[in-house]
């Protein structure tokens, strides 16, 4: 069985990775099924005119892939294994804050495919995507 | 037009590529970018390069090649889409990103990237990216 996210360990667990601090990416909500960051510019992330570059976006997007999978994944028996795709859409240039979002919304044995969304500071969506993340079976499980 | 080091800074580019260790130069059609292990790079499974490094590395690469051919006065407007296809992890010390541009319409631009190991050549991750374009005479008739 999957067990809930722990938001407070995942939260300070973010606060502390240096491609985090580096683009300006902070864990912002995770519940089962779900992953979400906000992105804010710093020095390699920003764009000149206040706003993200959209590679920090592409970065956030797959975390979110990761994320949100590994609030399925039942311990004992699955770990993660890797992206296995991901595409994006962008419907315009980012602006502002970004919050990236990403839901479950198939689970198989092998694969989790996750819908992703890219909202710009303003609430308006400006990109969607999916991606899916590799799940693999651990033989005989851990216990 | 040949990528150089004044169209590297002229896009707002510079800190993002030191903050993942990775250098440009310009090959027939597009660029080449070298991409270093670093505490920030890695942070994927087993110990390879994180996804989403590669996959801003895969967009990143596709924008220079765009920068390398395009006519001056082109711009890149934004990424419209990004498509990415992981096939390994990346473990190496080095990992090298081959983008070249397939088409540079009047809008939009099409770039084919190859994200490979360093040392043994093996594919990792395979990539396509498209961007909008801002061409000066399009601009002045909107």
């Amino acid at each position: 069985m999957a067990s809930p996210p722990d938001r407070a360990l995942w939260m300070r667990q973010g606060e502390r990775r240096p491609l985090y601090r580096a683009l300006g990416i902070r864990p912002d909500d995770i519940g089962n099924g779900y992953a979400q960051f906000v992105v804010e510019p710093t020095d390699a992330s920003a764009d000149g005119r206040g706003s993200v570059l959209s590679f920090a976006a592409t970065t956030a997007a797959d975390q979110c892939v990761l994320d949100a999978t590994i609030t399925t994944l039942d311990r004992d028996r699955e770990e993660t294994n890797g992206t296995a795709e991901l595409n994006l859409t962008y419907l315009e240039a980012p602006s502002g804050v970004l919050t990236v979002r990403g839901e479950v919304v198939g689970r198989a044995r092998n694969l989790s495919v996750v819908d992703l969304t890219i909202r710009s500071g303003s609430g308006g969506v400006i990109a969607f995507g999916r991606g899916s993340y590799a799940v693999r079976q651990v033989e005989g499980g851990r216990s | 037009m040949t990528l150089d080091a004044r169209d590297a800074a002229e896009l707002p580019l510079d800190a993002l590529l030191e903050a993942f260790a990775t250098t440009v130069e310009p090959i027939e059609g597009g660029v080449r970018l070298a991409m270093q292990r670093t505490d920030v790079t890695v942070g994927g499974v087993r110990d390879s390069l994180n996804g989403g490094v590669l996959a801003a590395f895969v967009e990143l690469a596709g924008h220079l090649a765009f920068r390398a051919v395009l006519d001056a006065g082109v711009r890149i407007e934004r990424t419209q889409e990004l498509g990415l296809s992981f096939l390994s992890s990346a473990r190496s010390p080095d990992t090298i990103a081959e983008a070249r541009v397939l088409r540079a319409g009047g809008r939009l631009a099409v770039a084919a990237v190859e994200v490979r190991d360093g040392e043994t050549g093996d594919l990792n991750v395979a990539g396509r990216v498209t961007c909008v374009l801002a061409r000066p005479s399009r601009e002045r008739a909107s």
